[in-house]
């Protein structure tokens, strides 16, 4: 293979780095109108009455709407899946709020004028009377019995309540040598993508066609959903995604505003934008991971971890159809991530509050899942004196246990857990670095090494649903003149991998890579698939591409060999051109193979093939089970990517601030198609990670009012504080891939946790430091370093 | 975005500046670097009937070397103060500050005279130059008059600028040499405010350490001694209790942020008075 694995620089860089890229707001149709959306500024209120009298008496305003005119005009927002299935609840949420909002944020009106100017001016004169409700903002408050209802329907504010358990739990503490216990809290964060959230919508009444421009990671899915919320046919919608500036999960469908924006245009007969500002981004984009986990944990004193027992309770906001909640499931999910612990007992509540909802974020629940488990081994490690690692290597599943069935039903496909961690020692020097901490303690630096282990599965497919599944399409075209054109149903927003899947198709194809042209995410053009979530785009879509590819490379060699008079199974491929196996000197090259399909289908070579070179083809993974009845199980991430990082941190004990000095990660996702690219995913990963780990924080008033609307308040790290990251890999194929890739994209977020965690508590060993909170604030981590320092204070013997 | 409408006037002189004072008062806003009008105006804080730019000015940008003190026009920019060798010779902590402010985009538009007035509780300047004990030299329709900036800042993003004045320049007073002066901020992230800030000044017969962003304006101490005899270590015990007596540090530092900031603007100004000392050692 001569693209496969190669460090190949991303096709989009040169129009990128240029400022080239067209994005949502790039998007001009003459007679644009724009579009600006009123929000409630209550956590919980009932909406009285909507006055839009004033507001349309201003110049320049098309029209304004409220939530009666969508009840009236269009259906609720589509859910991901089926939310009985997972033994959920629901709502039906509108593209408005119709009577009631939950949230700060929550969309309640909107105004379309001629320009973005007096569109403000016209939103400010909405004269909207609330009657405020009380509002539950808590999730322990929620739970309790006179608590506010956030759905008065339901009666109490669980939204999905899980237990189980698998073994004897009991038994494993009775028998235990010793149990760690303790809580945990993870922060309410979100992904602040470059560009925030955006639609274009034009409405032409004439062909019927509605033309959506979007900011989003699924077209295909989106054209269903606005059919559905639009009550118009499939056929009469043409969903485009432009270039995505980051979306993170954030951009997966369905909003408020993307029903709303297509139905102002087919209202108006105009084209409608609308391009979100960050404080709207920051209130109603979506939120994740406002975990708090209550475990205990059984071990023996070799630091075998023998029974786990864990509550996870998770804030997920209000109900919406968005689809954040489901990751409090995927967390519950991974327990006891990459441990093999045949004891667990594990219980989910998530439970809603009158924030903001959750919304798919990089990570998607297995980063808390990882976080708590990495606590656990931190501690089972300090409760009996054994190193971290060597815990770590008493509990990892083996090499050769694999496939191993998880207690929640999940199947992790393949890996090598202890080789991961070894080849990470050696990296960062593990064994040498007492003597480097000494080093530094004797000129005054704390320095600590932390370690955490990360569990990524991919590749997510849930039962009845339209936009998570496990397949996905790609279409391979080759031109009259050796052309080759990928079509793919999977999308890039922001990832790039549409070089990965040059690399893939030209691979394929025997040809030169500078022949291919990778078109996605225009539903007119590209062949049905998911788009871009849960790493995806290069296991499943790649796996299309590939398929796709090895049918036209048949096809060419069938063709190749009658030319050469040879037989089929004796062509060799090699740099575009078809020889016959030992004659290297015989050969027909690519273009003239191609040209008999387009220039001589009746011709002498082409009586026994088809004029056909274009192909499309689905890849559905396996190791997916969706027929618990027949199966015996639920299972929904295909593949298990493992990572494991090392980070070596210097903490100012005076002011708790911590600089990284080394952050060193190695990762196995399977065959790595551009080490290039996946590297590139990962520094942005592991930055999101230190980001939520140290410096993110979405923070709400006991009145549900949000306090971190902008980039003042909801600080992230930029390339400044970032350090250098050191990655390497390890490549365990996936046993249900052609090429054995399982997806990169959201590795490297999970194991920032605890590595910070560790990092800084092994820097001021003398200290009882634990950290059982995000984010690692200097200020709160200069509270915890007060609070241990007054514990060991009033231990030690007074002296007089 | 700005929802309202407004008038804008860029004139080329400060007496029309100051004749629109006159005439606006506090309906008009002046413009300079736009670095914290713009957002607040954006954010829907602010909304002037007018707004006079100062950018067409031809008199406030110089920074200009006198025998007793060392004049920085107002419209002089953060970058012109990182890049000058004349203030780096002297005045080397407004250097350090003037660096850390914002980021680069923030540092080439923004302006000493807006920094100022704009007077929030955490700006590097102001800290700095109430440490150089610097005078802010103010213009109105009746005349010039002048005010020590550790008296100009009375309240959070307020000074005792009235609606019809407008800030001409600094003066810092050139004091004795040698000189150390050294700024220490910590801030979670690059650009962003600063959670405590100080300011060190030593001269041959003073110390004095200004602290930012723990109070409405910045808190002044100093002590007259000779920092040719102090010992760094004498000095650093003096700023640690000198500011805990200034700052009152008190309540519980597991869940008060207010607590925290304070501790940090002491170990801040311990810091600036270490690497001010050594600094002023190098030139003894």
């Amino acid at each position: 293979m001569r693209y496969i694995g190669k460090r190949i620089a991303g096709l989009n860089n040169r129009q990128l780095v240029a400022g080239k890229g067209r994005f949502v707001a790039d998007v001009e149709i003459p007679g644009m109108a724009h579009c600006i959306v009123v929000r409630s500024p209550f956590a919980h209120a009932r909406i009285r009455s909507v006055d839009m009298s004033e507001s349309e008496r201003v110049p320049g305003v098309l029209c304004v709407v409220g939530g009666e005119e969508i009840l009236t005009n269009t259906d609720p927002i589509p859910g991901s899946w089926e939310p009985s299935d997972m033994g959920a609840k629901e709502v039906k949420w509108y593209a408005l709020a119709v009577e009631r909002v939950r949230y700060v944020g929550e969309a309640v009106a909107a105004v379309v004028a001629e320009t973005r100017f007096a569109a403000e001016e016209a939103a400010s004169l909405i004269d909207i009377d609330y009657e405020e409700l009380p509002a539950v903002t808590d999730p322990m408050q929620a739970l309790s019995e006179d608590a506010p209802l956030v759905e008065p329907d339901w009666g109490d504010n669980i939204l999905v309540r899980r237990d189980f358990e698998a073994g004897d739990v009991d038994q494993a503490f009775a028998e235990a040598d010793g149990i760690v216990e303790g809580e945990l809290q993870s922060n309410r964060i979100t992904g602040t993508p470059i560009e925030n959230r955006g639609v274009v919508a034009h409405y032409d009444p004439y062909q019927p066609l509605l033309t959506v421009w979007d900011s989003t990671q699924d077209p295909h899915p989106l054209r269903v959903f606005l059919a559905e919320t639009l009550r118009i046919s499939e056929n009469e919608i043409r969903v485009i995604q432009p270039h995505v500036g980051g979306a993170f999960g954030l951009k997966q469908p369905t909003f408020q505003e993307e029903p709303l924006v297509a139905y102002l245009s087919m209202k108006l007969g105009r084209p409608v934008r609308w391009i979100e500002e960050r404080t709207e981004n920051f209130m109603a984009g979506g939120h994740a991971r406002d975990t708090r986990f209550n475990y205990r944990a059984a071990y023996r004193n070799d630091g075998t971890v023998t029974g786990i027992d864990i509550e996870v309770i998770a804030d997920v906001g209000a109900p919406t159809a968005l689809c954040g909640y489901g990751m409090s499931f995927v967390t519950w999910y991974c327990l006891p991530t990459m441990y093999r612990i045949l004891n667990t007992r594990m219980k989910l509540q998530s439970v809603v509050t009158n924030k903001c909802p959750w919304n798919s974020y990089r990570g998607y629940g297995k980063d808390a899942a990882s976080f708590v488990m990495e606590r656990v081994m931190d501690q089972v490690s300090k409760a009996t004196a054994i190193d971290r690692a060597a815990v770590r290597y008493a509990n990892f599943i083996q090499p050769n246990e694999f496939p191993w069935p998880q207690p929640s039903g999940a199947i992790l496909d393949s890996g090598n857990y202890p080789a991961l961690l070894e080849k990470l020692l050696g990296l960062v020097d593990y064994e040498g670095f007492a003597e480097y901490q000494a080093e530094q303690r004797a000129r005054g630096r704390r320095v600590g090494l932390g370690l955490s282990m990360e569990l990524t599965p991919e590749g997510a497919s849930v039962p009845n649903s339209l936009i998570i599944g496990g397949f996905d399409g790609s279409t391979v075209r080759i031109g009259p003149t050796g052309q080759v054109t990928v079509l793919t149903g999977v999308t890039s927003p922001g990832s790039g991998n549409e070089t990965a899947m040059a690399q893939i198709a030209a691979d394929n194809l025997n040809c030169d890579m500078s022949r291919v042209k990778v078109i996605q995410g225009d539903t007119e053009s590209c062949p049905w698939g998911l788009g871009n979530y849960s790493s995806r785009s290069v296991m499943l879509g790649g796996s299309a591409v590939e398929k796709a590819a090895v049918v036209l490379a048949e096809r060419m060699n069938v063709v190749a060999a009658e030319m050469l008079e040879a037989n089929r199974i004796d062509i060799v491929r090699q740099d575009e051109r078809f020889s016959v196996k030992g004659s290297p000197d015989q050969y027909v090259e690519f273009e003239d193979v191609v040209s008999q399909f387009y220039r001589h289908p009746h011709g002498p070579y082409m009586e026994n093939s088809d004029p056909v070179l274009e192909s499309t083809e689905h890849f559905r993974i396996e190791n997916v089970y969706h027929q618990p009845e027949k199966q015996g199980r639920l299972s929904t991430y295909p593949a298990w990517p493992y990572a494991a990082a090392a980070c070596i941190a210097d903490v100012d004990v005076e002011t708790g601030f911590i600089n990284i000095e080394r952050y060193v990660y190695v990762h196995d996702a399977g065959r790595i198609v551009n080490p290039l690219m996946a590297e590139a995913n990962l520094h942005g990963g592991i930055s999101q990670g230190i980001g939520g780990a140290m410096y993110e924080e979405i923070l709400y008033d006991e009145n549900g009012q949000p306090i971190t609307t902008t980039f003042m308040d909801y600080t992230i790290p930029t390339a400044v504080e970032i350090p250098n990251y050191e990655i390497d890999h390890m490549e365990t194929l996936s046993p249900f891939t052609p090429l054995g890739t399982k997806g990169v994209g959201e590795s490297g977020i999970g194991a920032a946790l605890n590595a910070l965690c560790s990092a800084i508590e092994s820097a001021v060993p003398e200290l009882p430091l634990w950290f059982d909170r995000l984010p690692l604030t200097p200020f709160n981590v200069w509270s915890e370093i007060q609070r241990a320092e007054q514990v060991t204070d009033s231990a030690a013997p007074k002296s007089s | 975005m700005a929802t309202t409408t407004f008038q804008f006037l860029a004139p080329n002189s400060v007496e029309e500046v100051v004749q629109l004072l006159a005439e606006y008062g506090d309906r008009a806003r002046l413009l300079s670097g736009g670095m914290s009008l713009m957002p607040i105006m954006n954010l829907g804080l602010a909304d002037p009937e007018l707004v006079v730019s100062l950018n067409h000015l031809s008199e406030p940008t110089g920074i200009i070397e006198n025998d007793d003190h060392l004049h920085i026009g107002a419209m002089v920019r953060h970058n012109d103060i990182v890049k000058s060798s004349v203030i780096a010779r002297d005045f080397v902590a407004l250097v350090q500050a003037a660096g850390k402010i914002g980021d680069v985009q923030v540092r080439n538009r923004g302006t000493i005279g807006g920094s100022i007035a704009h007077a929030d509780p955490a700006a590097d300047l102001t800290t700095v130059l109430a440490a150089y004990d610097a005078t802010v030299v103010i213009r109105s329709v009746v005349g010039e008059r002048r005010i020590p900036i550790r008296d100009f800042v009375v309240g959070i993003m307020e000074t005792q600028l009235s609606s019809d004045e407008l800030i001409t320049a600094i003066e810092i007073p050139r004091g004795l040499s040698p000189r150390g002066s050294s700024y220490v901020r910590l801030a979670r992230v690059e650009g962003s405010f600063a959670i405590a800030n100080a300011a060190a000044f030593v001269t041959p017969n003073e110390v004095t350490v200004a602290l930012g962003a723990v109070r409405p304006a910045p808190v002044v101490i100093s002590r007259q001694a000779s920092g040719l005899i102090d010992t760094e270590e004498s000095l650093a015990i003096w700023a640690s209790e000198a500011i805990a007596e200034a700052l009152s540090v008190q309540g519980n530092p597991q869940n008060d942020l207010a607590v925290y900031k304070e501790a940090m603007a002491a170990i801040c100004g311990r810091r600036a008075v270490s690497a001010a000392l050594q600094l002023f050692r190098s030139e003894t």
